[in-house]
């Protein structure tokens, strides 16, 4: 296990069914393992498997009790989907970071309303264009390895632990496009966090 | 052979591992979410009998069978459902066990996916069984091998309480051996044991009451009850998830983590009681410890402060204690609209719910996806209460209502649920001259939980597959004269057959047929299009319910908007069009995938 010293860090991703959103969770988690990490991850099933929003938290490092935490106490909100980062907005930590793809899919109950997207205003949200990239690669059911790649410049996971975790359960024939959207979202990450975004947990 | 091994397993695999272990032979449920993976887990361990039972009380008498013939047994359910397997459970606790016997419950703090918040701890002391409560996987699985052995040391069926955060959160899980191989040790006749005539329901109860007391005493050295010394101004009693959150929230606080939630031990209780300044009972729902507590004369500082309804979270701990009070369950940022949980786009209950709602009658609903019809723009039922409701309820406001309400009344029910517990009201429906309409959704499978077999479609948790039972027949046998099965995709016949039903004079059953979207793969060789010149903007196709239709301005008119990633080209909405406007349109060569829009969260 790791050293007592990394305190625990908390992601939660969002977005919505078939985004791929759990199988990002498992990355994640098989590259903290891989580092030797604790973890826990919390999932919901149910009824939000239909067109719903999908979410689940993953955390590690230790002391590690609580598989989830509540308002305001999320370090990372990693979202696959423009409303379902604002709607989750209020676990994430003041000095949180939130990485969001550019992506917005109209929830029902607006679809007859207004146009325009709420505010995505909040300083702490950071936007990636990942369907975009995903959909270059023509394979816009990949777009989760994209915002993971994004992701692992604020995780504490080394180059290997990623590789472990993403050669873990791969379909051979999608592997090298995930491969790729992963390394593209890891570079666009790099070079925001080059420009000096906000202060990131580390 | 010696392995340590870690794994990263759901609460509900632990179970599963905890049971397969511990040489479970035979294995029961009904599905039910949070607890449905228990059971599909156990089916993949070689060696148990494993079976999807019609209903709770069905799964629990049969796990309670295989534990008199002397095999080990377990039975799992969500919390609704042991309010169905109620009665067995009451009086198993009387005959005792011979083969180990565990009962594993999954509440569903937050009702995420249930009817109710119940409090499933209050069976623990209600029915006089010992019940254990796991805090993560690994504790899920140690406490079902330790409840094996309490079982059958005490002679007793014995609870464990699991809530849906501890059923899908996954940790860290050391697993033991499998088991060494076990032979049941076959049925021993005990008249006074398991012949429970009031003679020796009396013999049996006054040997409860002293088993209870046994467990009690038991208790107090068990080792899943234990103390952690830190800070003595405060201790926190606490039990379940809730002691992660409590060990989150205040990690300088003393804790008696109770493994066992009844009955307590009440000797540790109090010298943990003793040693600190103040107690507080931390607990998810209701004060189900804290009474008991407080019952022992001890003062409980943090009495009104713990939320009551609602998941807890760590922060929510947090803020309940600081403000003495009580913080109100919270989601997400409520300004942002959710997403309720959609009908798929082309399933058979667009249809039959689009001819329900031209009909416009009083709908007795049931539990399943098809519930989604209480929702726009069907709003198509008035009433869902639990498993097998409908057809009763429906009956009862036509008793109290008689003319009032004839040819008005229609109650809808999926095929596992009636299978499960709407055979005794359809059954009472003729036997007590009733008129009310009974819809059968009949999609052959338990979709809402993810597919399981069920005797509809023959398929069984190993998967046997067989012809399943025949629905027309068994009602028929009932003594209902009037079945007339629908294809839903016609719209026009459905809403015909619906009000020849409704004017039929005596009971009348209709079935709707057609398998659910998500059991097979099918390829899309039409989808529906508009053509905007002949849209008048009446709004009908809307009425369909279809997630593939969204909204767009033709010339400051609604008009659809047909997402072609998701419409799988059932002409609902092409029928449901007074105009012609929209129409099909073959898909060639390139077939859209149905997999796009259809991705069940678990892995399948
Ligand atoms: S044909 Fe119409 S109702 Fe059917 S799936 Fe397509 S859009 Fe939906
Ligand atoms: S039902 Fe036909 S005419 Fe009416 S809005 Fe829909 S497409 Fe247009």
């Amino acid at each position: 296990m790791s050293d007592a010293g990394t305190a625990p860090l908390t992601i939660l991703l969002a977005g919505l069914g078939g985004q791929g959103v759990v199988t990002a969770g498992d990355l994640l988690i098989a590259a903290a393992l891989h580092e030797g990490y604790e973890v826990k991850k919390s999932e919901i099933h149910g009824l939000s498997r239909r067109f719903g929003s999908v979410s689940c938290q993953v955390r590690l490092g230790s002391p590690l009790h609580s598989p989830l935490r509540g308002h305001g106490g999320i370090d990372i909100l990693l979202a696959l989907e423009g409303y379902e980062a604002l709607k989750q907005l209020p676990y994430l930590k003041p000095e949180g970071v939130g990485l969001v793809n550019e992506f917005w899919l109209r929830p029902a109950a607006i679809q007859t309303g207004t146009e325009t997207p709420p505010s995505r205003e909040d300083p702490r949200l950071q936007w990636f264009p990942g369907t975009t990239q995903a959909q270059e690669l023509e394979a816009p059911r990949s777009l989760n390895y994209y915002m993971v790649g994004v992701v692992s410049e604020w995780l504490p996971l080394s180059e290997t632990s990623w590789e472990q975790s993403l050669a873990e359960g791969q379909r051979a024939k999608a592997a090298p496009t995930n491969r790729q959207l992963f390394e593209r979202g890891r570079a666009a990450a790099r070079a925001l966090r080059r420009r000096g975004p906000r202060g990131v947990p580390r | 052979m010696k392995s340590a091994q870690t794994w990263l397993m759901s609460g509900n695999q632990a179970i599963a591992r905890g049971a397969y272990e511990a040489g479970v032979t035979v294995a029961t449920s009904y599905p039910g979410t949070p607890c449905t993976e228990i059971l599909e887990s156990i089916a993949r361990h070689p060696g148990i009998e494993a079976l999807w039972s019609t209903n709770e009380k069905v799964a629990y008498e049969v796990a309670l069978g295989a534990s008199f013939a002397g095999a080990r047994a377990m039975v799992s359910m969500k919390h609704v459902g042991l309010n169905v397997a109620a009665d067995p459970l009451f009086s198993s606790v009387y005959t005792g066990v011979n083969g180990g016997l565990v009962v594993v419950v999954g509440d569903d703090p937050s009702a995420a996916s249930s009817q109710n918040e119940q409090d499933s701890r209050h069976y623990a002391r209600a029915a006089k069984l010992p019940m254990l409560e796991p805090s993560d996987s690994q504790e899920a699985r140690d406490l079902v091998l330790a409840a094996f052995e309490l079982s059958e040391r005490f002679d007793t069926p014995v609870l464990v309480r699991l809530t849906t955060r501890i059923c899908h959160s996954k940790t860290l899980v050391r697993v033991g051996d499998p088991p060494e191989p076990r032979t049941p040790t076959g049925f021993i006749r005990d008249f006074d044991k398991y012949v429970l005539l009031p003679r020796q329901a009396i013999l049996r109860h006054r040997a409860l009451e002293a088993r209870v007391e046994a467990l009690a005493q038991y208790a107090e050295a068990a080792d899943w009850n234990r103390v952690e010394w830190r800070d003595l101004r405060v201790g926190v009693i606490t039990s379940g998830l809730a002691y992660q959150y409590v060990r989150e929230a205040f990690p300088h606080l003393s804790v008696l983590k109770l493994g066992q939630s009844w009955p307590l031990p009440a000797q540790k209780i109090r010298e943990f009681a003793a040693q600190v300044d103040e107690v507080w009972v931390i607990e998810e729902l209701d004060p189900f410890l804290e009474e008991q507590i407080k019952a022992l004369g001890i003062p409980v500082a943090s009495e009104g402060w713990i939320p009551r309804v609602g998941e807890l979270t760590p922060e929510r701990i947090l803020h309940s204690v600081e403000q003495r009070a009580p913080q109100p369950m919270q989601l997400g940022d409520p300004s942002i609209p959710g997403r309720a949980p959609r009908i798929c786009a082309g399933c058979q209950y667009l249809g039959v719910y689009t001819a329900i709602s031209r009909i416009g009658v009083r709908v007795a609903g049931d539990i399943g996806c098809y519930t989604l019809g209480s929702l726009e723009p069907w709003n198509a039922i008035d009433s869902v209460v639990c498993m097998g409701a409908g057809i009763g309820t429906a009956l009862g406001m036509e008793k109290a209502l008689g003319d009032r309400v004839r040819g008005k009344l229609l109650a809808v029910i999926g095929d596992s649920t009636l299978l499960h517990s709407g055979l005794g009201p359809l059954l009472d429906l003729v036997h007590n001259r009733g008129q009310t309409t009974v819809l059968v959704m009949d999609n052959s499978t338990t979709a809402m939980t993810g597919l399981q077999g069920n005797p509809a479609n023959g398929q069984t948790a190993l998967g046997q597959s067989g012809p399943g039972v025949n629905l027309e027949k068994l009602i028929a046998a009932l003594g209902i004269e009037w079945v007339r099965v629908i294809n839903p995709y016609d719209l026009a016949e459905s809403e015909e057959v619906l009000r020849e039903a409704l004017d039929h004079p005596g009971p009348a059953v209709v079935i709707s047929r057609a398998p659910c979207l998500l059991l097979k793969r099918r390829e899309t060789v039409q989808q529906a299009h508009l053509t905007e010149e002949a849209c008048t903007g009446c709004g009908e196709c809307f009425q369909v319910g279809c997630v593939a239709i969204e909204r767009q301005e033709l010339a400051g008119r609604p008009a659809p908007l047909i997402n072609h990633d998701l419409c799988v080209g059932c002409t609902l909405c092409v029928q449901a069009c007074p105009e012609g406007a929209l129409q099909p349109r073959r898909l060639v060569p390139d077939l859209v995938e149905l997999e796009t829009c259809l991705t069940p969260a678990q892995p399948r």
